[in-house]
């Protein structure tokens, strides 16, 4: 089956995953628009999303403001004339910050509960109208430590986790308005991962050890196709899933 | 010693601190500003000090349960609802849940009771569904870590207050379905505080006639 191009909003779409997500879709000649806070390298991906051979903008939108999540949305709509899928990929900058269990800072899991949890509800009642219009889909990254828990991250799994009955929820609610919802828990070697690895030599190793494929993802090539497949056609009839797209390191059975 | 239940006041919270012989704790005072704006510390810091120094026994319950909501579709939530249903939702029991694991004596076993919708009955649940998995994930970081001294993290999750009248699909399979507090979600808990349960944690028992899976 192949779809349509399509028109699709990605929000912490300048780096990282939410980038690779970005070129992917733009390689299947879609219009990506790179929802993020930062311009400059948001402008960038979107830049590679034409060199993608898709057609790439950029639109500002801090997923914690309703405002802004709203004015992001009508942006849309009112150059592109449609939406087809949202992908709600922002994640707290804290997100990767170690913090033993019994010291948990308040703040820090505040800001990853607006970022992560608060973001998706917000992206998702600006963005249903839109997608009951076009039988669209919304696509939330999750994370495998949202099923495992975390020692050190246990605020992190649990946001991610907590976007995952959002999803299974939001299914049973939009299923009957032709709207689909699904997340992936990516694996991907991404700047924080990188800074993780560097910071810690043996994590690599340890990491690495328990992927049955043996090595991490790339956000582009083993990510972002996964993602694409969730927003188009050929997954008309997916919803309320989790995908691992992890190598296997965390198998759910 | 005395167990512990960390929960919200009610008839639900006082038929299960009856079935389980357990001492009250009750939960923070009701946020102030649920607004967008609200600071988590601002109303629960000194709540959650406090909750820690009235924690000292091998069997702790923290009971999530938010009774009398109901069923609404997440996109008719307006932010402060969502503040009010989900963020402070999350903030008391992550605070409760870490107090919980933390305070409970070495050899000893935290069950952390959530309302969770199964996936039939989850329309108008999202908001109840986000908080519920989201907590399950937190317990089970809370097993991770203080396994290392012996004690237990696991969860009970229940549909008392959010099954529907009319179930989709087929009947669960135990008739009894939604249970009961004083049996089937005080039976569960009894089961994860024994010596029975020695060899469970980071684990869900669903307390909810098998409806879930």
């Amino acid at each position: 089956m192949v779809s349509e191009p399509k028109v699709v909003l990605i929000t912490g779409a300048s780096g990282g995953v939410g980038r690779g997500i970005a070129l992917a879709c733009g390689a299947a000649g879609w219009t990506v628009w790179v929802a993020a806070r930062r311009a400059e390298q948001g402008a960038a991906v979107a830049a590679e999303v034409d060199n993608a051979g898709g057609v790439g903008r950029y639109v500002a939108c801090d997923v914690i403001d309703p405002a802004s999540v709203e004015a992001a949305v009508a942006a849309v709509m009112s150059e592109s004339g449609r939406l087809d899928g949202v992908v709600h990929n922002s994640t707290s900058g804290r997100s990767s910050q170690a913090q033993p269990f019994d010291e948990i800072d308040l703040d820090t899991i505040q800001d990853q509960v607006a970022v992560s949890v608060r973001g998706l509800y917000l992206l998702a009642r600006a963005a249903l109208p839109a997608l009951r219009e076009s039988a669209g889909s919304m696509v939330v990254t999750t994370s495998e430590a949202g099923f495992e828990g975390k020692k050190l991250l246990a605020g992190y799994a649990m946001v991610k986790a907590a976007q995952r009955g959002a999803v299974r929820g939001l299914a049973r609610e939009w299923g009957p308005l032709g709207v689909r919802v699904n997340a992936v828990a990516p694996l991907a070697m991404t700047e924080a991962m990188h800074r993780a690895f560097a910071s810690e030599p043996a994590m690599e190793a340890r990491v690495k050890t328990r992927i049955p494929l043996g090595r991490v993802g790339d956000a582009t090539e083993d990510v972002g196709p996964v993602v694409h497949f969730l927003l188009s056609d050929a997954a008309r009839y997916l919803t309320g899933q989790t995908l691992m797209a992890d190598g296997g390191s965390c198998q759910i059975t | 010693m005395e167990p512990l239940l960390i929960s919200r006041t009610g008839p639900a919270t006082d038929d299960l601190a009856a079935a389980l012989e357990a001492k009250l704790a009750p939960v923070a005072p009701t946020v102030s500003t649920p607004d967008l704006d609200w600071n988590w510390s601002d109303d629960l810091d000194a709540w959650a000090s406090d909750l820690h120094s009235q924690i000292d026994t091998d069997r702790v319950a923290v009971c999530t349960w938010k009774a009398g909501s109901a069923p609404r579709p997440l996109a008719e939530r307006t932010p402060d609802d969502w503040v009010l249903d989900v963020e402070a939702e999350l903030a008391t029991w992550v605070l409760a849940i870490g107090a919980a694991a933390r305070s409970c004596t070495s050899g000893g076993s935290v069950v952390v009771v959530v309302e969770r919708p199964s996936p039939l009955d989850a329309d108008g649940r999202t908001a109840e569904l986000t908080v519920a998995e989201g907590l399950v994930a937190f317990t089970r970081s809370a097993a991770l870590v203080h396994g290392e001294r012996n004690v237990r993290v696991n969860v009970v999750t229940t549909a008392l207050f959010t099954a529907p009248d009319d179930l989709l699909g087929l009947a669960p399979p135990l008739p009894s379905f939604p249970g009961t507090v004083k049996h089937e979600v005080a039976g569960a808990v009894r089961s994860l505080w024994s010596e029975d349960a020695c060899g469970i944690s980071g684990t869900v028992v669903r307390a909810d006639g098998g409806r879930s899976w």
